[in-house]
């Protein structure tokens, strides 16, 4: 069921019937060093973690206090997309990573297909609880299956289309990127699973998605062409649209995470956010430990932390997202209270969260692989 | 052998030449003129400046100021590739990726010859320093002397009115360095062509040369033929560079009008002949060659004479040589012909020793002729 | 077996065994992956030709690998061409040490910004834009030097040059400079003496720059991501995302191996063309010298 637009709060944002949620967040590549504390209130803390997370979702500040007062150090590899992290798996002998980020959508193929994921005791996380939680959140098949818990929500947020309102109109529906005087103003984020959605809304399959035939697939890529027509760049990060965006050269970004919105404030460019008609890319992402982690307590007592309503709070506004907790709701500021209506959220997710497209052939549709082969075969201009 | 001196104008000639390397002065004053057909040597110890000298010749180098001229025509512009003059290298710089017979071609190619008059001329040439069985060797293959008998064909296979050869048996045994100069005035017989020879080796010079022009720090000490150069040296430094000398020093008197005499501590000795324009009240030696000088009975009239005592006695097979100290203090040397059957002083003896005074030469101190 | 040679295969031990351990092994092993299947983010051994076809049979990957060639011999070309002049000079002209260090300490910047800084140069705002419109030889920004092969070119001609005149310098190092004076003597200009003499004996220096420049800009891909566009895509991000995105490691172990293989005929080719051109003198084997006058 559709959603009706709401004027404020939550902008016009609008949801279709399925909603893809994807994380985002364009991070870098490289290996990161600061050590992550985490303090849980019972699991013994202590020791190291290796951590695999979004750039800035390790809460490497947000913990200080907590990881010095453990006595924990924490290391992160940041991550650019999510399939860096199941890369790690592919081939046996994964390093000893104790903690992950899982975007949903990929919560099948870690936990079932894959079976990189270790169960979560939850008696060791005393702050999952409905009280605190967001009742969308809270015990939801995808990280709550087969009795066991696998993944631990921590935040969510969406991507949409950002206009720098100086240089254009704000715009109602994505084709508005289209308009001829936009040639070669426009950027699109190399992100594949982030896009995928809105490509095939944009043909009228976003009902279908993830499961389009090859045929369809062909389609919506064929109509995607003309948006890589209008772009500038297929950029590779944040910081990297942020710099074209800043220098005028980018008027509009297809679909992207709004906090880039903040960074490029700072250097006096009216970046802003719009919601069009087909809606947002919606995304929730949770921590998981994967079968090789080797400090399960702290990792735990992490997640604990993890959804305090205050830390909760700080993260999200640090990374201009949304908290899981309906107890940090409070702790937030007015910006960021103003962005979204919190009191709405079931609405907001009713249409579920989509998933990937499947991993496996099953002869009709086409898989993840096929579609990791059209966005290449996009980005290389055929 | 030609002797140098010529009706025409010289092939080679060099004028007021200076060279300087930022402060360092290499060459100065040079004036030289190089006839057609001559063998003429730069003769000089390391450092001199020969080997600038030759290469200024041959376009490596250009003179600070002064003038080359090579056939009359002023060369001053002229890149080495374009000159009339060919050179072969100390190291023989043969080309190692291409075999003798290549190497040897190589400049008839760059000239663009024929290959069928390529062929001819090079298996020619190869013929003349015998190498003609070997023209399919790379230079890895080839020893001191048949790279340096390479190097020699492919300069002179061009014809060049002029051949600078530098060192070239620097690097060579000394059996084969014997042979090789004895080869190369053969091919120069037999080309005709005029050969300006850098060496610092006098046996060299003297062998090989039609004229041999001395040359120290950088300025032409003396020049001459090998023959009038060793017996009548012009300075010091000449006497001492070619062959050996003993050396009698002493101060110069005005003896009489016209008359010098040279004071020394075995007495007075009258000045005879003044190649080295000396004069009076300058401090000179008197150069006299060891072979000059003999153990007979001396004329006062024709002979120089001192007394001395022989400390020690050399013998050499054909040759014997004497130490010798003078009554004056002077120590010196004596080489005698060893003659079958005759009687020698021994060491310790008292001995009378004689040489003829034209074969003495009193030179000044300092190392440069006026 | 010698002293001597017992002494060079001990030192030669630790270098040998760490490229077998670290280079042989490896790349044996991800040869027999090429040979299996990938299947839902596991990789299945076997033993098929599957990925090979695939990858040869596909539009993108041969557009791709078409852009890694013509890029990789552009940029090995232009570098070669560049580095044989400063080479020259270093080597033959005046051994300057200014000149020496200079070119090495371009070589301290990082990579990346170097490649953030041609993205800058070669914007709409950037400094080549603002001459050519200053020149008047353009009126509005030209948008096509960025996102483009030309930029990907540029930017490895400007990362790799440092590298390949070090290489060219120490060929040619080899070549004494008697050899070209020889040349000249024989009637060479000094521009023929290079081609006569010196490019024949420092070939192999000179080829060996060539192809290492070659190859490791075909399988570069951070700076065709970068600034690249969709015309500068190469092969190198392919496999990448082989080993990334879609966790099909036997694909892109079976695409790797195809851009070897063509690093190899592309050597093959380069080496015909210098015998060809006489570029490059046919060896024979030379035997030792014997002392003979």
């Amino acid at each position: 069921m559709a959603i009706e637009p709401k004027t404020s709060m939550l902008e016009t944002i609008q949801l279709t019937r399925r909603t893809a949620l994807l994380g985002l967040a364009g991070a870098g590549l490289g290996v990161s060093t600061g050590r992550l504390f985490v303090t849980p209130a019972r699991a013994a803390a202590g020791g190291s973690l290796q951590i695999m997370a979004w750039e800035g979702y390790d809460m490497t500040n947000e913990l200080r206090d907590w990881r010095s007062a453990n006595g924990v150090t924490a290391e992160t590899s940041s991550i650019a997309s999510q399939d860096d992290v199941q890369a790690k798996f592919i081939a046996g002998n994964p390093p000893p990573i104790d903690l992950a980020e899982y975007n949903q959508a990929y919560s099948k193929l870690y936990i079932k297909d894959m079976k990189i994921v270790s169960p979560i005791d939850m008696s060791k996380i005393p702050n999952y609880n409905a009280d605190n939680l967001f009742d969308v959140f809270f015990d939801k098949p995808t990280w709550f299956s087969d009795g066991k818990h696998w993944g631990s929500p921590y935040i969510w947020g969406f991507n949409t289309l950002l206009y720098n309102s100086d240089m254009m109109k704000k715009p109602k529906s994505y084709k508005d990127l289209l308009d001829p005087s936009l040639k070669g103003k426009i950027a699109i984020m190399d992100d594949a699973t982030g896009n995928w959605p809105l490509i095939a809304r944009l043909v009228g399959l976003g009902d279908n998605y993830p499961l389009l035939t090859r045929e369809e697939l062909g389609k919506a890529f064929e109509n995607f062409v003309l948006y890589r027509n209008q772009a500038r760049l297929i950029s590779i990060n944040q910081g990297d649209v942020a710099n074209f965006v800043a220098s005028k050269e980018v008027a509009a970004v297809l679909v992207a995470d709004p906090s880039i919105i903040t960074q490029v404030h700072a250097q006096g460019v009216p970046l802003e956010m719009a919601i069009p008609e087909e809606g947002p890319v919606l995304w929730v992402d949770a921590w998981f430990i994967p079968v090789s982690a080797d400090n399960i307590d702290t990792a735990h007592a992490f997640i604990n932390q993890s959804l305090d309503p205050q830390i909760q709070a700080k993260v999200a506004t640090a990374v201009v997202q949304a908290p899981v907790s309906k107890k940090a709701v409070e702790f937030l500021g007015a910006d960021a209270r103003a962005r979204i209506d919190y009191s709405k959220i079931d609405e907001i997710f009713a249409s579920g969260l989509p998933g990937i497209p499947p991993v496996d052939d099953d002869g009709e549709h086409a898989t993840y692989a096929d579609w990791v082969q059209a966005w290449q075969e996009f980005k290389a201009g055929l | 052998m030609n002797n140098g001196t010529s009706a025409e104008a010289p092939l080679i000639e060099l004028s007021n030449g200076q060279k300087q390397f930022g402060l360092f002065q290499a060459l100065t004053n040079i004036n030289l003129a190089i006839n057609e057909g001559e063998i003429v040597t730069l003769l000089g110890p390391s450092g001199c400046g020969k080997t600038t000298l030759m290469r200024i010749i041959a376009g490596f180098e250009t003179l600070t100021s002064g003038t080359l001229k090579i056939d009359g025509k002023d060369v001053a512009s002229l890149p080495p590739e374009k000159r009339p003059v060919n050179m072969v290298f100390q190291r023989y710089a043969l080309f190692p990726h291409l075999d003798v017979f290549d190497n040897v071609a190589y400049g008839l190619k760059v000239k663009g010859v024929e290959k069928e008059e390529r062929r001819r001329r090079v298996q020619a040439m190869l013929r003349t320093v015998q190498m003609e069985s070997l023209s399919h060797r790379f230079i890895g293959e080839l020893s001191g002397g048949q790279c340096q008998r390479v190097a020699l064909a492919r300069a002179l296979v061009n014809g060049p009115r002029v051949l600078l050869l530098d060192e070239p048996l620097a690097a060579l045994d000394l059996k084969i360095r014997q042979h090789m100069l004895g080869e190369m005035k053969r091919i120069q017989l037999e080309t005709g062509a005029t050969f300006v020879y850098v060496t610092h080796d006098q046996d060299e010079a003297m062998i090989l040369s039609d004229r041999v022009v001395l040359i120290d720090h950088g300025q032409i000490v003396q020049v001459d033929r090998p023959q009038d150069m060793y017996f009548r040296p012009r300075s010091l430094f000449a006497a001492k560079f070619l062959g050996e000398t003993n050396l009698f020093e002493g101060k110069l008197t005005v003896s009489g009008i016209g008359q010098l005499s040279l004071e020394t501590q075995d007495g007075p000795f009258e000045v005879v002949s003044n190649d080295a324009a000396v004069s009076g009240n300058d401090a000179a030696v008197m150069s006299v060659r060891p072979e000059a000088m003999s153990f007979r009975q001396s004329n006062a009239q024709l002979d120089y004479a001192v007394d001395a005592e022989i400390a020690d006695v050399i013998f050499s097979g054909s040759r014997s040589f004497f130490h010798l100290v003078s009554l004056g203090g002077q120590k010196f040397r004596v080489q005698v012909q060893n003659m079958p059957g005759a009687a020698l002083p021994v060491a310790g003896d008292k001995v009378h020793v004689s040489w003829r005074k034209d074969s003495a030469t009193v030179l000044p101190l300092s190392r440069i002729s006026s | 077996m010698t002293p001597s040679q017992r002494t060079g295969g001990i030192l030669a031990a630790p270098a040998a065994t760490y490229m077998l351990l670290f280079f042989v092994v490896p790349a044996i092993l991800l040869f027999s992956y090429s040979f299996w299947i990938s299947s839902g983010f596991r990789i299945v051994p076997d033993f098929v030709l599957t990925n090979y076809i695939s990858a040869i049979r596909s539009p993108l990957f041969l557009r791709v690998t078409y852009n890694a060639i013509v890029i990789g011999l552009v940029t090995a070309s232009v570098t070669l061409c560049l580095s044989i002049p400063v080479g020259y000079y270093l080597t033959y002209v005046a051994r300057s040490k200014i000149i020496f260090y200079l070119i090495l300490v371009t070589w301290f910047s990082s990579y990346l910004v170097r490649i953030y800084a041609w993205r800058t140069l070669l914007g709409t705002n950037g400094l080549l834009n603002a001459v050519l419109l200053q020149l008047g030889i353009v009126d509005t920004p030209v948008q096509a030097f960025l996102f483009s092969p030309f930029a990907v070119a540029i930017t490895l001609t400007h990362i790799y040059l440092p590298f390949a005149i070090l290489m060219v310098v120490s060929a040619m190092s080899e070549i004494k400079a008697e050899l070209i004076e020889a040349s000249r003597d024989l009637g060479t200009s000094a521009l023929g003496a290079f081609f006569r003499v010196v490019a024949p004996n420092a070939a192999q220096g000179l080829i060996g720059a060539f192809m290492l420049t070659f190859i490791l800009v075909a399988g570069d891909y951070v700076t065709p991501q970068m600034v690249g566009g969709s015309s500068g895509q190469t092969t190198g991000l392919l496999i990448a995302d082989q080993f990334r995105k879609t966790g099909n490691w036997p694909l892109g172990a079976a695409q790797a191996f195809l851009m070897f293989l063509v690093s190899l005929v592309i050597y093959a080719l380069v080496l015909a063309l210098g015998r060809l051109t006489g570029l490059i003198p046919a060896r024979r084997k030379t035997k030792p010298a014997r002392e003979v006058a």
